[in-house]
């Protein structure tokens, strides 16, 4: 069990960019000034200038059986990983040995072809990833079954929907016997009845003893499958070890960038130059400004506005979200008809929320400001700025047993207290 | 051995190249009224113009065999030839996103975009048949030699099907050139007239070209009766066999390149 199937020893990958010609009419001049630079400029820094390296020192194990997760932004390096492991590429320096015979749900419809129908595909798509004729046959009716595409398997697939052409791809690819399996974020196929149904299909995969590769940006299945990740960014390693500690340091790296990117807010002002919001800030209970916050906090925003003229009965409104669509809860002057009689000048507006029931993570404030009988966008719906709440989550949740880190933080930001009630008995 | 390694791979792989092949076969017939009777279209065409042409103004001497039977045998292995050797050059390119996506050997584009082609060779072929009792060319024994020329040919199309394969991937203009130079390499191979010149050099020379006794040895085994002659020949199997072989080889050493550079 413990024997490693891929070894990763110090690999790096490297692209070219720019001036590689797919034309001859571009390698002709590339080939000439390649020859005058060869003789004035330093080739190493020339080099060095068209390389852009899409991994850098990686170095990791995957042993036998386990089902290992890679996590990380776009662009940095997942599904080079996974290309070397299949060998669709090759790396510059560093050993790479992979023990087994690999399949890749990398991309899954990439071998059909439009015009053959479906049965044709399925044929066609599974001897692409290495099956042969007899085990297609003994699997057909069991993928078949799977893509729940029976009435329309003689169809060409090219009169396939989309959802109808990526269940096909998933459910073949899904039924390859392989030692190691390629997983790259095919979780999001379907309508969700099937999305549910592949989840379980690839759950059921890593725990036939096969062993799997996961890439994914749904952390929920890294969590739920994954019993150790690697996050990489840019190319190189951030960190390799358990998934639980793995994306709970992630998560804490996306929520600093996110608080950043909320906070860089530029000139807020009404179009035609009447009223400018000149800061936005937040304090706790104490009156002291802050932009980290506990669990069970009061919020207090405070609002400084210059206003170039009287502005009457203006209507405020503030929503705090986590990032997802919509806010989570809501102060608005046009819901509860509360509005300053007039502003002018320079001045500040203040609203308090009373012990936020919020779990540790990034959240964005979002403003407007509408004119007097609450018509009319001032300032329209924008983030105006971001705040974090951290806590230790134990302290909020204590509860028994392991706690999930995503799907606390990811699915329910806002925590309300509850209580179970095991008095009811069991109905038989 | 970078060759051995290279067969084990085909062989491990040989549905796949199989299942290749079929689709390429499946598609080019698949939305066509005609079918596979296109694959006549060309040769048969072919051979009725240049019949016209080499009746109303040139002789050519045929030996005893009416010409358009002299014109349909080179005109169909010429085919095969042309139409292959295209699909090879394209294979690569045109399956990108299997090349970019997926691994297995990628030997198999070329080797199966030049099989697909065989089955318009076979239909065309029989069709042959039909001809040579129609202007009562009598048959020879020697029929059964020409698997033997046929294995030949795939040998020397197949080397430079992964020489072209390669090059166009690289550099899109090898498909605009074979276009032009698969034109001018059939006027100067014996597709429709037999090529000869007083000049020993210069016959020397055109003899270099593999296809030339080729398509003679097709012609010797159908419809002469003869028995391969073999000091045209043997040169023709020995350079067949050395593109096969070098192609092979660059396919293999450049292979791992060709994902991020299609």
């Amino acid at each position: 069990m413990t024997e490693p199937v891929i070894v990763f020893d110090r690999v790096w990958k490297s692209f070219r960019r720019g001036e590689s010609a797919t034309a001859l009419r571009d390698a002709v001049p590339v080939l000439f000034r390649r020859l005058i630079r060869s003789r004035s400029a330093n080739k190493s820094e020339l080099d060095t200038r068209r390389t852009f390296w899409a991994l850098k020192d990686i170095s990791f194990e995957v042993k036998r059986g386990e089902t290992f997760g890679i996590i990380g932004p776009n662009g940095a390096g997942k599904t080079t990983i996974l290309s070397l492991i299949a060998g669709i590429l090759r790396q510059k320096r560093g050993q790479i040995r992979v023990n087994g015979r690999v399949a890749a749900l990398i991309h899954l419809s990439a071998g059909f072809h439009p015009d053959l129908t479906g049965r044709e595909n399925i044929y066609l798509n599974a001897s692409i990833m290495g099956m042969s004729r007899e085990e297609i046959n003994a699997k057909f009716s069991e993928i078949l079954a799977f893509s729940e595409l029976e009435g329309f398997i003689d169809t060409p697939v090219k009169r396939y929907s989309s959802g109808m052409y990526a269940r096909l791809g998933f459910s073949v690819a899904a039924h390859v016997d392989s030692d190691i399996l390629l997983v790259d974020e095919i979780l999001s196929v379907g309508d969700m009845g099937f999305q549910q149904k592949s989840f379980e299909k690839i759950h059921s995969l890593t725990t036939s003893g096969r062993t799997v590769v996961l890439v994914s940006h749904y952390l929920g299945a890294i969590e739920t499958f994954c019993e150790r990740t690697l996050w990489v960014d840019r190319g190189q390693i951030r960190m390799l070890g358990r998934t639980g500690d793995v994306i709970q340091k992630y998560l804490d790296h996306l929520d600093l960038e996110s608080l950043k990117r909320g906070r860089e807010i530029g000139f807020l002002g009404s179009s035609d130059g009447s009223l400018e919001i000149t800061g936005v800030d937040f304090e706790d209970g104490a009156e002291e400004e802050k932009t980290e916050f506990q669990h069970g906090d009061d919020l207090v925003i405070r609002v400084m506005y210059r206003a170039h003229k009287r502005i009457p009965r203006p209507h405020f409104s503030l929503g705090v979200s986590d990032g997802r669509g919509g806010v989570l809860f809501l102060a608005s002057m046009i819901v509860d008809g509360e509005t300053p009689s007039f502003i002018e000048g320079e001045g500040v507006i203040a609203c308090r929320f009373k012990r936020i029931p919020l779990l540790p993570k990034t959240y964005h404030l979002w403003g407007s400001v509408r004119g007097s009988r609450g018509f009319g966008d001032i300032i329209d719906w924008q983030v105006w700025n971001s705040f974090r709440v951290v806590d230790d989550l134990n302290g909020v949740l204590k509860k028994n047993g392991k706690s999930s880190i995503t799907h606390t933080r990811a699915d329910a930001p806002i925590h309300v207290p509850y209580e179970w009630d095991f008095t009811g008995g069991t109905r038989k | 051995m970078a060759i051995t390694k290279v067969l084990n791979e085909i062989i491990e792989y040989r549905e796949l190249l199989w299942n290749l092949t079929l689709r390429d076969i499946r598609i080019r017939y698949k939305q066509s009224f005609l079918g596979m009777a296109w694959a006549l279209f060309q040769p048969l065409s072919l051979m009725v113009i240049f019949t016209f042409v080499f009746s109303k103004v040139a002789r050519i001497d045929t030996a005893n065999v009416p010409y358009p039977v002299f014109a349909y045998v080179g005109l169909v292995p010429w085919q095969l030839f042309s139409t292959g050797l295209m699909a090879a050059t394209t294979s690569l390119v045109s399956n990108s996103s299997l090349v970019t996506k997926v691994y297995f050997p990628r030997e198999v584009f070329p080797l199966a975009a030049i099989f697909s082609k065989l089955i318009d060779f076979l239909v065309s072929i029989s069709v042959l048949f039909a001809l040579m009792v129609y202007f009562e060319v009598s048959f020879h024994r020697t029929i059964l030699l020409m698997p033997f020329v046929l294995i030949v040919q795939l040998t020397f199309m197949l080397g430079i099907g992964f020489i072209l394969s390669m090059g166009n991937l690289f550099y899109r203009d090898v498909g605009y050139i074979m276009n032009v130079l698969i034109l001018i390499w059939m006027f100067v191979t014996s597709v429709i007239y037999p090529i000869q010149t007083n000049n020993a050099l210069a016959q020397r020379i055109l003899l270099l070209n593999p296809m030339t006794p080729i398509i003679n040895a097709y012609r010797d085994v159908l419809l002469y009766g003869r028995v391969l002659n073999i000091p045209e020949f043997a040169p023709a199997v020995a350079i067949s066999l050395g593109t096969l072989l070098s192609g092979v080889l660059w396919f293999h050493k450049a292979e791992y390149l060709f994902a991020e550079r299609i």
